[in-house]
């Protein structure tokens, strides 16, 4: 055989030893990806920042502050103060800095999104998990169930909940926690469902795994992007329903307080006061615009119908 | 000449880069001929298909190349030239009759709009026309079915409905984008024997689109295969199903069930995955997936070139080039 | 669609049966009751009131009671407006209530749909953004907030509206804008959002391949397809938007069903409190009723499920 180099194109390809040929398509895994688009989203990165930064301020500002949210002046020069550099925030009817109550307001309310964001990612994972997996009569009376609740306004069933187990932090997040979860059973289940007719799954169930490793190691998972997604709406969701239920007074009890009983407080003087209503009501519109923004981003990163 | 398809590239500009999903297809067929479209999914049939019609959406763009169409280039025609020739000169039906018509629209209201758009026809004149349509497509109870929406008819019908629909307004081209994909096989017969029996009847050209080369024998004269974008091979029927010389071709053919097949003879699918679109290998698309690939297969693509015994059959590949012929020699295989 | 409505009026019925019964539960569930909180009453007047209100019945005879009451369409006695009725009281909050709701969700439908469905057309383009971004912000902003600041600036400062009174046509435009924030912000998204799906769906190529124009297909084809989850969500809608209306009339201090619903949880008045519960559940339950037969007119597959063929 003539081994002139224009022959040896012809020669048949080794596969074994001429691996880099064949061309595998790089590898981005869809974690990378939707890291990778979230990050080209600016609101929702400027979203995190300030999430991050409040996160920051909650925990360590009021280390550095010279009040305490309770510490009073009765003073005539002391209370309802307008902001100064003495008091960012000015002060309130019995001469208490605002600035550090809002700062604590931010623990309250961050608190209750995140706690009362878990309750609801528990409870809705597993109920909607259950009904999508097992289907069925099971799945059917379990859906009935989440028709009646959302047959209620969801509101008034937190109140009632809240007029129950008397004002105070956890009670708000239980509250928050036991009454929202319903939107979250929902997509569970849907996502289940849809899941479960996959390819993979019957695999699996062929294949003799239980179900519980089934709805662990494979549905679970492969759903876990809608569920981030759900679960971080769901913290402004909290946070505005604790706001909202402070300010009619069955949220966190007195002295410590959150942003919506401050706001409360604020509008009785509005009038003459406004900064007293002006701070919190930023906060609270600051916190929420950051939640929603990094979770639309969130959800535009994790859509697996956006992929391509 | 009805239409001629010159150097068509179509792209689409993703997040991940640029899918060349139409990478250079020419092909061209004459007043009421037939042609068929073959190919794998994803290998850009349906994007050739809506650059025809100038369906392309961002992120797709129409790179180069010309589709001309009774003399004029569709490409740079304005938008609302565009639409006075979709639906009123070139029809098209899609893959998934399920759903392709409007659900909450009556069947009606669906085909008469064609007609009223394109030839004003509106009233008691339209609906006859709509019910002489649906008959035309073999619907029974026409009149009674024109009130009816899409999800009380079956998939089979549903396509009639959009068949009718693609013919309303009597084009000269009708582009079918796998018609019978989502239909079950005896739905499909009738499908593509219907169509048969209205191309005779009404003269239209076609272009029928399908992954199954099962489907093309009864309509289409001549057949187009693709691969990633490209025409790997064309020919007329005959040629194709007889003679296919490229590996690719021989691959579809040996996944196809044929009538005079034994019983029991096993359907043999095309080992590997389609290529990446976005990042194409150099070379021949096909390599990777190729039992007879050679060194040269892999650093430059073949030319699509007529083949040495007839020259309206014409294929891309390098086992084609005499130089191949030394290595080739006994290993011939195709469709054993 | 006979067996439909049957179906749907008897989970209807289902559903408010249990909505009462639970809120009966929690009625007697919670310790102490509106006459036990500061003060110790005397006994003897504590049992005379207790007679009165008939809260010394054994429990199943109440509850038989309190069904029979509510059959009648009686909520019961308020046990802190002395000698009023729930029933007044309701009589009495609801127009205010039902006139602010409407007015707001009727703003948010004239401006949320249209801006949704070019935000929709014009995907990623300025028009999208800056819809979307002020979308984002009125859905963050809680309503009692706005409802202050709309009162500090146009009624306190600027006093272009009057800050209390109700009555007056000007006085409902305060209140209605700041209710209709969030409503506006969330058709608009929604709208959006489902015209973008109904945009990519098979039968739109399918219309434009018939030649129609691009404005032919978005009014033909996909408006009466992309309203349909605003038109589910509309019953959720109007009810929630009850959360707002409860602190934004007691801010602009109207005199609606909310403001008692506020002040009867400072004076933990029951009766008023499960009344308005029920009152408020069975204005949803009869909304989502009307959502889904507004929902079967415009899709014919739900329409005909029961005696269409398939
Ligand atoms: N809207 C789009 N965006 C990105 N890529 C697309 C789009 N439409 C089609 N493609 C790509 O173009 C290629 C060809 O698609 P298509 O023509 O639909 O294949 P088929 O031959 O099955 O009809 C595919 O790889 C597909 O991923
Ligand atoms: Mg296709």
């Amino acid at each position: 055989m003539e081994a002139g180099t224009e022959m040896e194109l012809f020669q048949p390809l080794q596969r074994e030893n001429e691996e880099g040929y064949v061309f595998a398509q790089p590898a981005t895994t869809y974690w990378r990806d939707a890291w990778r688009r979230l990050k080209r989203n600016r609101a929702a990165m400027v979203g995190l920042a300030v999430i991050v930064f409040l996160v920051f301020l909650a925990l360590f500002g009021p280390y550095f502050c010279p009040y305490s949210y309770s510490d009073q002046d009765l003073t005539p020069e002391g209370i309802n103060q307008p902001p100064s550099w003495r008091h960012w925030f000015g002060t309130d009817n019995l001469g208490r800095d605002l600035f550090v109550r809002v700062l604590y307001g931010a623990r309250i309310s961050l608190a209750v999104g995140v706690f009362a964001s878990l309750i609801i990612l528990c409870i809705g994972v597993i109920y909607g998990g259950i009904s999508g997996y097992l289907g069925g009569k099971v799945d059917n009376i379990m859906m009935r169930v989440v028709d009646v609740i959302y047959g209620i306004p969801l509101v008034l069933v937190v109140i009632l909940l809240m007029v129950i187990l008397q004002p105070g932090l956890k009670n708000v997040m239980i509250a928050i926690g036991a009454t929202y979860w319903i939107q979250m059973a929902r997509i569970v289940r849907g996502q289940i469902l849809s899941l479960k007719e996959q390819d993979y799954v019957m695999a699996a169930t062929a294949l003799g795994a239980s179900r519980r490793r089934i709805l662990l190691r494979h549905l679970i998972p492969n759903s876990i992007g809608p569920i981030i997604v759900t679960a971080t709406l769901s913290i402004p969701e909290a946070i505005f329903t604790e706001a909202f239920l402070s300010f009619i007074g069955l949220g966190v009890a007195a002295p410590m307080a959150s942003w919506g009983a401050l706001a409360s407080e604020g509008v009785q003087s509005l009038r003459s006061y406004p900064w007293q209503l002006l701070f919190p009501g930023l906060a609270i519109c600051l916190t929420m615009l950051a939640f929603n923004f990094f979770g639309d981003g969130l959800r535009d990163a994790l859509d697996p119908w956006m992929r391509r | 000449m009805l239409l001629a398809v010159n150097d068509l590239r179509t792209s689409f500009f993703t997040y991940a880069g640029e899918v060349k999903a139409v990478d250079g297809v020419s092909f061209s067929l004459d007043e009421g001929e037939a042609v068929a479209l073959v190919g794998e999914s994803g290998c850009g049939k349906s994007v050739t298909a809506l650059s025809i019609m100038g369906l392309i959406n961002p992120p797709g763009k129409i790179l180069s190349g010309s589709i001309v169409f009774n003399g004029r280039d569709l490409i740079r025609l304005s938008e609302r030239e565009l639409r006075h020739i979709r639906g009123n000169e070139i029809g098209m039906i899609f893959q998934d009759p399920m759903t392709s018509l409007n659900p909450v629209l009556s069947i009606g209201t669906q085909i008469i709009e064609v007609r009223r758009l394109h030839q004003g026809l509106r009233g008691r004149v339209a609906r006859q026309r709509a019910v002489e349509l649906l008959s035309m497509v073999g619907i029974p109870s026409p009149g009674e079915r024109l009130r009816q929406y899409p999800h009380q008819f079956s998939g089979g019908m549903r396509q009639r409905v959009m068949i009718a629909m693609a013919l309303a307004c009597q084009p000269k081209l009708l582009i079918a984008d796998e018609p019978t994909t989502a239909l079950d096989v005896t739905i499909q017969a009738q499908i593509i024997e219907l169509m048969k029996e209205l191309q005779a009847q009404l003269g239209m050209a076609i272009i029928l689109i399908t992954h199954d080369l099962g489907v093309v024998a009864g309509l289409a004269k001549k057949v187009y295969v693709m691969y990633a974008g490209r025409i790997v091979e064309s020919g007329s029927v005959d040629r194709i199903y007889y003679h296919a010389r490229h590996p690719y071709t021989w691959g579809l053919l040996a996944s196809v069930p044929r009538l005079d097949d034994k019983p029991k003879k096993r359907l043999v699918p095309i080992q590997g995955q389609p290529p990446d679109l976005l990042a194409p290998p150099p070379g021949c698309a096909f390599a990777s997936r190729c039992r007879y690939a050679m060194r040269i297969c892999v650093q430059e693509n073949p030319a699509l070139l007529p083949s040495s015994d007839d020259a309206e059959h014409r294929v891309a590949c390098w086992r084609e080039d005499p130089e191949a012929a030394a290595f080739i020699g006994a290993s011939r295989g195709g469709v054993a | 669609m006979i067996k439909f409505l049957i179906r749907r009026l008897l989970s209807m019925v289902l559903v408010l049966w249990v909505i009462a019964t639970v809120t009966f539960i929690f009625m007697h569930l919670i310790p102490g009751g509106p006459f036990t909180r500061e003060k110790k009453l005397p006994a003897a007047i504590m049992r005379n009131i207790e007679a009165r209100y008939h809260l010394n019945d054994p429990l199943p005879k109440q509850y038989l009671d309190y069904f029979r009451n509510l059959l009648r369409g009686d909520l019961g006695p308020s046990y802190t407006y002395e000698g009023r009725t729930v029933n007044e009281i309701s009589a009495d909050g609801f127009p205010g209530a039902a006139t602010l709701g409407l007015a707001a969700v009727g703003i948010a439908l004239l401006i949320g749909i249209p801006a949704g469905i070019i935000s929709a057309l014009y995907r990623s383009k300025w028009q999208d953004n800056l819809a979307m971004l002020l979308a984002t912000i009125f859905v963050s902003v809680p309503n009692f907030i706005l409802a202050s600041l709309l009162m500090l600036v146009f009624a306190l400062k600027l006093r272009w509206f009057p800050a209390a009174m109700w009555g007056e046509p000007s006085q409902i435009v305060l209140p209605a804008l700041a209710l209709t924030g969030f409503p506006t912000a969330f058709i608009s998204r929604l709208t959006r959002s489902s015209m973008v799906e109904v945009m990519q769906q098979d039968y739109i190529r399918t219309a434009r391949a018939k030649g129609l124009s691009n404005l032919a297909v978005v009014v033909r084809h996909a408006l009466k397809n992309s309203l349909i989850p605003v038109v589910t969500y509309l019953g959720p809608l109007l009810a929630g938007n009850m959360t707002g209306r409860f602190l934004v009339e007691n801010i602009f201090a109207i005199p609606g069903l909310g403001r008692y619903f506020v002040t009867s949880i400072y004076n933990r008045d029951y009766t008023v409190i499960l009344g308005v519960t029920i009152f408020y559940s069975s204005l949803l339950v009869v909304l989502n009723f009307l959502v889904d037969l507004t929902y079967a007119w415009i899709d014919p597959r739900i329409r005909f499920t029961d005696s269409g063929k398939e």
